[in-house]
């Protein structure tokens, strides 16, 4: 399989460098599209359906082509894999349950390969349903087994936090889910997910909740211990404002294992927080600091591991990584894109998103927040 | 960019001096110092806000330790005064105990006491009325007569004495079993005091219980000798023993036909640097159901008023601090016997 990144900043520019790609021969029959909610999706839609490429494409928060960061632009990975290998599905929820819909795509892709693998990505109308990747993940794992192969992540608004869309070469919906099936008998399909969040500070135990809402933790209203953990003393009309996607709660789960979540919005009538994913009362959590600046080396090197250990060579890189990661490494964002690339040196495309899935080492396939899940793909021949 | 940088680099690309080679080089230097002030600024920045959060939670995570610090020291004082407590109520209970085992001798102590009283006032009517005799003997001018009964008289007041000394050996024992234990060790001859409380105990309940009987076996190993231990301690054990022995044996006899012949054996042995001391009896023996409990302070069989449920945790506990062992073996209809290994203390 031949694998080529493009990135422009309109359909017009992707339309040039599409034509230029295939100057050569190459005949793309897939394309993997990240795209700002600010572009012309449409446009971009009909550029590739009328080139006959089966389009897998998402919004975002940010662009990544090779190690480069775009934002309100447009990304593109061109694969020319066999359209045997692989299969698009797409379904909206907006009427139904996200875990029926997610149940119903799974048994359709067992229907059309033995050992389906997916590259996920879903769409939502407001932002407090990101969490439903939790649910998505999950109900993919019941159908599909545990073991099954799933990465991708949740579309991005530009960090609007309003609407996010994910399209194929037909639909366009902002309450969507979209499966990119590959045959895993034809397809190696493997990933790394790393995050570096460290916790800090004692566990906190939340007392009060409802839905994603915290409302209180340790007996104390959640949003002043928020507020105290932040060191900040802003206003209730400042907060009313503040961008919470700096701060992430490694929630401890009755089985031992944990998992990283972010704070989406404080509302401070009810002195509540809101998370990505689901909470109760009871639940333990510690506050977290951001990963070392020394965890971009890390990533690079788990990534040579990772090629030396399960995966000699791969023919594309897909990188779903967290908008908290451009926060937390700032101009050094790149490092992290360039480690990565730098090891199997082949086109790589992605998006910053809402919320990232995949199995994090040793672990069970999640949703996960504040992680970069990469993916290295090949056709086996 | 740094204002300062892009006018350096205006200031590059203005200047009409400088090879097209040169500027390409000056350029590409100042955008990597750019690049580079940039990152240093945000991670200056970045550690500034890490800084700040460490500090916070810190700064709460000792404030809470501060808190649980103060709880468990609270607690552990709790705790302290509850064990001083404890310790008191076990001292009474101990003492309570001891108490009630007393009771049970009284019965035994006075036939034991009463023996000897008789003989005392028996041998002192005697005398009185050999004195009587020697006055008159003395009035009629026989020396030889006078002599005579003065011999008599001098043997009556020796076994007036004996007798004497034989009571106030009953009461000084009584006494020590009634009185806190200093836990002093002294050599005592095992074979006399099983045999002492042995006694006790069988009159005790005679006293009490006129239609009980039982037969009493003995086997003393008379090469034991006397060993190091704390007699009344030791004492308080067989005499438990020995109680629950016969009440075993009289529960069953309440029970069975007059074929039914209640026996308590009670023998001592020395094995190597060890002394075995056995109290068996042919009763119903202990239910496998309560085996486990037997030695659990306040576990009693009894009808409520009847024992403490302290006499076999207290004998166990007893035994354990002489460094040896109390173990049982029980059967079914058969009986039970328990068994007290102590070593041999040479100090």
């Amino acid at each position: 399989m031949k694998a080529k990144s493009i990135k422009g900043k309109s359909p017009e520019e992707i339309s040039a460098a599409l034509t230029e790609s295939m100057t050569d021969g190459f005949k793309p029959t897939l394309a993997l599209v990240f795209i700002s909610v600010k572009q012309d999706i449409a446009s971009m839609m009909s550029i590739f359906d009328r080139k006959n490429i089966k389009i897998f494409g998402a919004t975002s928060s940010g662009e990544i082509s090779g190690a480069d960061i775009s934002h309100e632009a447009i990304s593109v990975l061109l694969m020319d894999m066999n359209p045997a290998n692989f299969h698009i599905l797409i379904d909206d929820y907006t009427d139904s349950d996200v875990v029926e819909v997610s149940k119903a795509m799974t048994n359709h892709a067992m229907t059309i390969f033995q050992r389906p693998s997916f590259l996920l990505c879903n769409s939502i109308e407001k932002p407090q349903d990101i969490g439903i990747g939790e649910k998505i993940i999950k109900s993919i794992s019941e159908v599909a087994g545990k073991e099954v192969t799933i990465w991708g992540g949740g579309a991005g608004d530009d960090l609007m936090f309003k609407e996010t869309y994910v399209f194929n070469n037909a639909t366009l919906t902002n309450k969507g889910i979209l499966m990119l099936v590959l045959n895993e008998d034809k397809v190696w399909v493997k990933g790394r997910a790393a995050s570096g969040m460290k916790p800090m500070g004692t566990e906190k135990v939340i007392s009060k909740s409802e839905g994603s809402w915290i409302t209180e933790i340790d007996s104390q209203p959640a949003a002043d211990l928020v507020m105290k953990y932040m060191g900040e003393s802003l206003t209730e009309e400042d907060f009313r404002d503040f961008n919470l996607k700096n701060i992430f709660l490694k929630l401890m789960r009755e089985d031992g294992s944990s998992i990283i979540r972010a704070t989406m919005g404080f509302n401070m009538d009810t002195k509540g927080i809101t998370i990505s994913g689901s909470i109760k009362p009871g639940d333990k959590f510690r506050f977290t600091l951001l990963p070392d600046f020394d965890v971009l080396t890390e990533v690079s090197e788990n990534a040579k591991q990772f090629q030396e250990t399960e995966m000699p060579e791969a023919e594309a890189l897909v990188m779903f990584s967290c908008i908290g990661r451009i926060d937390a490494f700032g101009p050094m964002t790149s490092e992290e894109l360039q480690g990565i690339q730098s090891v199997y040196k082949v086109p790589m495309a992605g998006f910053f998103s809402y919320g990232e899935y995949g199995r994090a080492t040793g672990g069970s396939n999640e949703f996960h927040n504040m992680t970069c899940c990469w993916v290295a793909l090949k056709e086996k021949t | 960019m740094n204002p300062t940088h892009q006018k350096i680099l205006d200031f590059i690309e203005a200047n009409a001096g400088l090879s097209e080679e040169d500027k390409a080089t000056f350029l590409k230097m100042v955008k990597e110092a750019d690049k580079a002030l940039t990152i240093a600024e945000f991670k200056l920045d970045r550690t500034e806000k890490v800084k700040r959060t460490t500090a916070i939670l810190l700064e709460e995570t000792i404030e809470e330790l501060e808190q649980k610090r103060a709880a468990i020291e609270q607690t552990n004082e709790a705790l302290s005064k509850s064990l001083e407590e404890l310790k008191a109520a076990q001292a009474q209970l101990i003492q309570a105990e001891k108490m009630a085992s007393l009771g049970e001798l009284t019965a035994g102590i006075a036939h034991e006491i009463q023996n000897p009283l008789n003989f005392v006032n028996n041998f002192s009517e005697v005398s009185r009325e050999l004195l009587e005799e020697m006055i008159e003997e003395l009035d009629m001018g026989n020396p030889e007569e006078v002599k005579e009964i003065a011999g008599n008289v001098i043997s009556n007041l020796e076994k007036i004495l004996h007798h004497g000394k034989r009571a106030d050996g009953i009461v000084k024992g009584m006494l020590m079993h009634s009185r806190t234990n200093k836990g002093e060790k002294e050599a005592t001859d095992i074979n006399a005091l099983v045999d002492e409380y042995l006694r006790l105990a069988f009159h005790g309940l005679r006293a009490k219980d006129k239609s009980f009987n039982a037969k009493l076996e003995l086997d003393f190993d008379d090469s034991i000798g006397s060993i190091e231990i704390v007699p009344q301690d030791i004492g308080r054990v067989i005499l438990n023993l020995i109680n629950n022995a016969f009440y075993a044996v009289s529960e069953k006899k309440k029970n069975n036909s007059a074929d039914y012949a209640p026996t308590v054996l009670v023998s001592t042995k020395k094995s190597g640097d060890q002394i075995h001391i056995s109290v068996q009896d042919n009763g119903d023996g202990i239910s496998s159901a309560i085996t486990d409990k037997i030695f659990q302070p306040f576990f009693t069989t009894k009808p409520t008023g009847e024992g403490t449920g302290l006499g076999l945790s207290l004998s166990y506990d007893i035994v354990k601090a002489h460094g040896g062992t109390l173990r049982f073996e029980t059967q079914t209809g058969k009986g039970t016997s328990f068994n007290i290994e102590l070593p041999i203390n040479k100090q």
